[in-house]
């Protein structure tokens, strides 16, 4: 069992705050990735969890059992790091057997050559190697187990810290980056691979990393960490589809959403470069918003269309399955990308003007501070004036 | 550079580097030369490496039964040998501490190992003298071997080394059940041993050879080192029997350059202290 729970958590070094009061409940088995940029304190947070570091404020329970002052090997907690910190004088037989030596015997019996003397040494070495040789069956690294890491290849090195992790069967996993280290091919293979443990294991993972690939293709839940605050937690889907602030939407989808400026217009429309959305937000005429569309929401309209963005292409980029038109948009600041078919984006060129149509449905309007407005409290407001 | 040039250059470098080496090791071939060589060889006026009668035999013979040859090599052995294994067991788990764990007070230790580093081993001498005096402890091993038990370059190079091993590898050795101690002895210490070998020859060397300190502190023959006992071999003899003198000079030095020669290149390891990548 290994449900998480965080409560409250702070951490800072000196006057630097890492983690801002961050609190999050993770459910046993439950497949959570940590994402952010590089410096977010995720992996700080990683930490903390495996008892590697001391928060400043906050608690940390695991089935409801404050876990606060253990450390890290009374924790029950296995981590895979980024560089897989495999001993590399130890082969990786040996590697992956180091924390069931550890746990299972004795002191004494660990001792070499007089270890072996002792009663019951010779039986829990054959019961640790045996688990070393399953663990190893499973991952498929049966045939490398009497090489040391630096005979091995990365994807063989991630493999033997999965297995030590996994051979002494923790109450949840933690992973820091552990793909960043693999060329672009195999990091997708071990993504696959990784959901398939997960299912298999069916045993609480967190997962730290800045790919938002992997993090959409592989959570349950992904909790967006920004500057040491928790800014959303949710199915990947949300996240993308629905974002609390501007920052996160920012963050996820790529190519990045484009941010236009906005203005509320009449109650309930908001103009927009041209285009006059009928979102119902929130607030009084004339207030700034932002108005963030991603790329493949932008629908291309006919030229003499009323109501849409107006601008030229500046930029095609055609990656065979999709197009991204860069076109300079009258009033922007950035360039708008769209995403087009490859079929439409190859009747375009350079300087051709394209109009873009705003799908309602599909906007999302920021305030000024970049928190989300959202269409249904304003008409359920709107309704409200209305009585 | 074309071809002739650096063949030049490669010349001119191997003139100078081979200047450097007969400079060097003249006085152990004249070492070597004059044990070989029969007294009134010794002091011949014309200029020969190789005697034109041998005398090995006689010089060494003479060298290891006029003195107790052996007994200072044994004392030797005894006094770097437990120099060594004590300054290992202060070194390594202070060096680990200084590399690893965070703790008040961390730089001002380091920087007091640093100070140490400094303070040639004359200076503290005097007092050192006195407190084995007050303890009673001169004129034994305890004399020659615990002033020099804590070893401030060697918690120097040991945790100049132990900071390169990634601290990944210190967390994952904490997670899978490992104690302080048990990351020191199964993690770091079969990972520094190029280090430890570097430190191990710089010690032995220094106090195989040491001669001020034994001096000090060793009145009994019985107790000298090899260097302490090339003097008393030489106040014994008066002075101008040199061959079986240099032949003994040749046994007490024999061992240290077989040490190196076998150990060379892990020396050079430990000292370049390329850590550990990937």
């Amino acid at each position: 069992m290994g449900a998480i729970t965080i409560s409250g958590l702070g951490k800072s070094f000196g006057t630097v705050e890492v983690l801002k009061d961050v609190s999050l409940d993770i459910a046993d088995g439950e497949f959570l990735t940590l994402l952010g940029p590089s410096g977010c304190g995720k992996s700080t947070l990683l930490r903390i969890i495996a008892g590697l570091e001391r928060q400043t404020a906050g608690s940390i329970a695991i089935d409801g059992r404050a876990i606060d002052g253990l450390p890290a090997k009374a924790r029950n907690i296995a981590m895979v790091f980024q560089s897989y910190a495999l001993y590399p004088h130890l082969t990786a037989a040996r590697n992956i057997a180091l924390p069931l030596t550890m746990r299972r015997m004795t002191p004494w019996q660990r001792l070499p050559l007089v270890g072996s003397l002792l009663p019951g040494t010779r039986g829990l070495r054959a019961a640790i190697g045996r688990d070393v040789a399953g663990v190893a069956a499973a991952l498929d690294i049966a045939h490398l187990l009497d090489r040391k890491p630096g005979q091995l290849s990365g994807g063989q090195k991630q493999r033997v810290a999965l297995a030590r992790a996994m051979v002494r069967q923790p109450a949840a996993f933690l992973l820091d980056e552990p793909l960043s280290n693999l060329d672009a091919k195999l990091r997708v293979q071990m993504r696959a691979e990784l959901t398939d443990l997960h299912r298999r294991l069916a045993t609480t993972m967190i997962y730290v990393t800045h790919d938002q690939a992997e993090a959409m293709t592989m959570s349950d839940r992904v909790a967006v960490l920004m500057g040491g605050d928790l800014l959303q937690v949710g199915p990947p889907r949300r996240i993308y589809d629905d974002p609390e602030t501007l920052q996160v939407a920012e963050f996820v989808g790529s190519p990045k959403i484009n941010v236009l400026p906005g203005r509320m217009g009449r109650p309930g429309l908001v103009d927009c470069l041209g285009a006059r959305l009928p979102l119902g937000v929130p607030g009084g005429p004339d207030v700034a918003l932002r108005v963030a569309v991603r790329p493949e929401a932008l629908v291309l309209a006919r030229p003499d269309a009323a109501d849409c963005l107006r601008g030229r292409v500046r930029h095609i980029e055609n990656l065979g399955s999709d197009c991204m038109v860069h076109a300079d948009v009258e009033g922007a600041a950035d360039p708008v990308v769209v995403r087009l078919d490859p079929e439409a984006g190859g009747r375009l060129a350079r300087g051709t003007p394209i109009a873009l149509e705003i799908p309602p449905h599909r906007a999302l309007v920021f305030d000024a501070e970049g928190k989300r407005l959202r269409p249904d409290a304003a008409t359920a407001r709107l309704r409200r004036a209305g009585a | 550079m074309n071809r002739q040039q650096s063949l030049t250059v490669a010349l001119l470098r191997h003139a100078v580097l081979l200047a450097g080496a007969v400079i060097m090791l003249a006085p152990f071939v004249w070492m070597i030369s004059t044990s070989l060589k029969p007294p009134n060889e010794i002091f011949s006026t014309d200029l020969s490496l190789l005697p034109r009668k041998w005398f090995a035999l006689e010089n060494y013979g003479k060298a290891f039964t006029k003195v107790p040859l052996l007994r200072y090599l044994l004392n030797g052995v005894i006094v770097t040998a437990g120099i060594f294994a004590a300054q290992l067991l202060v070194s390594l788990p202070c060096a680990y501490a200084m590399a690893k764990l965070r703790f008040r007070g961390r730089e001002v230790m380091f920087t007091l190992v640093l100070v140490g580093l400094m303070i040639p081993a004359q200076v503290p001498a005097i007092p050192r003298y006195v407190m084995l005096y007050q303890v009673g402890l001169l004129d034994s091993y305890a004399a020659l071997i615990l002033p020099f038990v804590v070893s401030a370059f060697g918690i120097f190079l040991m945790r100049q080394f132990f900071r390169t091993v990634p601290d990944d590898l210190v967390h994952a050795a904490r997670l899978d059940g490992c104690g302080e101690f048990e990351i020191l002895w199964r993690i770091m210490l079969p990972l520094a041993f190029p280090a430890m070998v570097a430190f191990a020859i710089i010690s032995v060397v220094a106090h195989w050879n040491d001669f001020f300190w034994p001096l000090v502190v060793v009145q009994t023959g019985d107790l000298a080192t090899p260097p302490l006992g090339t003097l008393f071999f030489r106040n014994e003899e008066a002075g101008s029997d040199f061959g079986p003198l240099m032949a003994g000079t040749v046994v007490i030095t024999a061992p240290l350059v077989l040490l190196f020669l076998g150990a060379q290149r892990r020396f050079i390891e430990g000292m370049t202290l390329t850590g550990m990548k990937g």
